[in-house]
């Protein structure tokens, strides 16, 4: 069982008001020829797993100039299934070649056994909040904690399917997942907005603002800002990271920087990528507002 | 249903054995992980893709991913069984030669995320007057193979978005016409993997130098004085196919 807040260190910290963005092997030639003007880049663990490569290489030299942040989208830590030896041997081997500020992954599950045979999901799979699925996940963070011998950071998922029984809301289940693994959090404004959208809440700006409000803002590591693409008539907002992050989003980031402080945040974009240029520049607009709520804090404190 | 039966019979949704999970919804990650799954095998197989077109090729990778199904959290794993799988399926009735391209589009592949190994020139000083005393020794990350096909110009013609339009596929038409196969090679230059046909003599010295003979067992003991050789070595050394000597003790 969880609780071994004592013996997983936490890596030393970038300053809270960092701004990554992923990279992504279409701009692999542009942060090869210019250092990115970014305080850190985001990288998907699974995708550097290899042996060699073009793209292990380039992690290699990157990872030199500009600190790297490892989020993983396939471990799986609600699975009832523990995460695989193999999984978690490939993912120390990077761990230990980047040394990376952070290692994530999500509150979801994809391993599962089917006529006993393990098998991959190969995407974010929805958990329902019980108690069961807490011990599940507390045992996957801790063995994942202490197979890399290091603090990672868990992210709130998108959810397209509503389960008939919750024991917690999904605030208080990350809060509990923390208290007894002593991991941390990301916060994905996107996903929370999502959520709000596609379950049809009255205020999503509200849901927002309350969901953050019962989060341990203490345990939050890293923001994640994206876009998302509604689909089949708008029934659904899909959180495809595929264009750039709405106006509400950039509300929602401001208030939340100001309801918990600056955060390293990181611009997501997967799929229908911008060019290197356009993705800094999304950058650049979270920058802006985390000054804006730095120079506001400055501007209350005492003389 | 408990937690272990919900995720067991999701991921058995995912793979097309249920049709209906009972979740609003299922449909979404159904549909994402698809494509997914179609995206992965697009990119590891890209010759299959050119030769099939995108619509047969979807059809085909879908037909893998619910037999095969995903067993590795690495996307770039999924497919690995690809080319040996295809032999028994309906397409290679048509496309016989099916299998063989996608068994080379996957040893681009591995080649490419292999630890492909640097010359040691300085190693070459080993060869002394005594060849059965030293071996040479082959790139650990290089693949090579044998094929009824024309693989190589098949692979070759179809980096061209108008494959019709290159040499090479009409060489592998006519090949294909006669029956004839061919041997490739496939190393890597930089970072990419590159596939080129060989011949017989080659390949069969390539598969007797991974067994580890001396230059003599492997090349006769005159070998040093013959043009045909050195030339052939620094081919082979400049592709980083042959990376150095050694000693045999």
């Amino acid at each position: 069982m969880g609780n071994r807040q004592d013996n997983v260190p936490a890596k030393p910290e970038l300053a809270s008001s960092t701004v990554g963005v992923g990279l992504r092997p279409d701009h692999y030639q542009d942060v090869l020829e210019h250092t990115p003007s970014v305080d850190f880049l985001e990288v998907h663990s699974e995708n550097f797993f290899a042996e060699a490569g073009i793209a292990v290489d380039v992690l290699k030299e990157v990872s030199a100039s500009t600190p790297i942040s490892l989020h993983g989208t396939s471990a799986g830590l609600g699975s009832v299934e523990a995460i695989p030896d193999d999984y978690l041997k490939r993912l120390k081997r990077l761990v230990d070649r980047v040394d990376p500020i952070l290692v994530s992954d999500h509150l979801c599950f994809t391993w599962a056994r089917i006529g006993g045979r393990l098998f991959h999901g190969g995407d974010l799979l929805p958990i329902p909040y019980t108690e069961d699925s807490l011990r599940h996940a507390a045992n996957n963070i801790d063995r994942m904690q202490q197979a890399l011998g290091r603090q990672i950071a868990v992210e709130n998922v998108c959810a397209y399917i509503e389960f008939d029984h919750n024991d917690f809301d999904e605030a208080a289940f990350l809060n509990e997942i923390v208290a007894r693994t002593g991991c941390g959090l990301i916060l994905d404004i996107n996903n929370v907005m999502v959520n709000a959208r596609n379950a049809r809440v009255g205020d999503p700006a509200d849901f927002v603002d309350d969901y953050v409000a019962s989060l341990d803002h203490s345990a939050i590591a890293e923001i994640h800002l994206a876009g998302s693409t509604p689909v089949d008539r708008e029934e659904l907002l899909i959180d495809d990271h595929a264009c750039p992050v709405p106006e509400a989003g950039w509300h929602a980031y401001g208030r939340v920087l100001r309801k918990i402080g600056p955060r390293p945040t990181l611009i997501e974009w997967d799929n229908n990528l911008p060019s290197w240029r356009e993705l800094q520049g999304e950058a650049i607009k979270a920058r802006k507002a985390q000054r804006r709520v730095l120079n506001r804090e400055r501007s209350h404190e005492p003389v | 249903m408990n937690l272990s039966e919900y995720q067991s019979q999701f991921l058995a949704f995912l793979f097309g054995d249920i049709k209906n999970p009972g979740l609003p919804n299922s449909d979404v990650y159904r549909f994402g992980v698809e494509a997914k799954a179609v995206r992965a095998l697009e990119h590891s197989y890209p010759t299959v893709k050119a030769l099939l077109g995108p619509s047969a090729f979807e059809e085909l990778a879908l037909d893998y991913f619910r037999v095969i199904r995903k067993q590795s959290g690495d996307w770039s794993d999924f497919g690995w069984g690809f080319p040996s799988w295809i032999i028994s399926h309906r397409i290679s009735d048509r496309a016989p030669y099916l299998s063989d391209v996608a068994r080379l589009d996957n040893y681009v592949g591995r080649v490419e995320r292999s630890q492909y190994q640097e010359v040691d020139f300085q190693s070459f000083s080993a060869i002394g007057e005594d060849l059965s005393t030293c071996r040479l020794i082959l790139n650990s990350g290089l693949e090579f193979f044998r094929s009824v096909y024309p693989i190589a110009s098949i692979w070759e013609a179809h980096k061209s978005h108008t494959p019709q339009d290159t040499l090479s596929f009409a060489q592998a038409k006519r090949m294909i016409a006669k029956g004839r196969g061919q041997n490739v090679l496939v190393y890597r230059s930089g970072w990419r993997g590159m596939a080129e046909a060989i011949s017989e003599k080659d390949i069969a010295l390539l598969e007797r130098l991974r067994k580890q003979p001396s230059i003599a067992e492997a090349f006769g003991e005159g070998v040093l004085d013959e043009t045909n050789f050195t030339g052939w070595l620094q081919d082979m050394i400049s592709k980083r196919v042959i990376v150095g000597a050694r000693t045999i003790h």
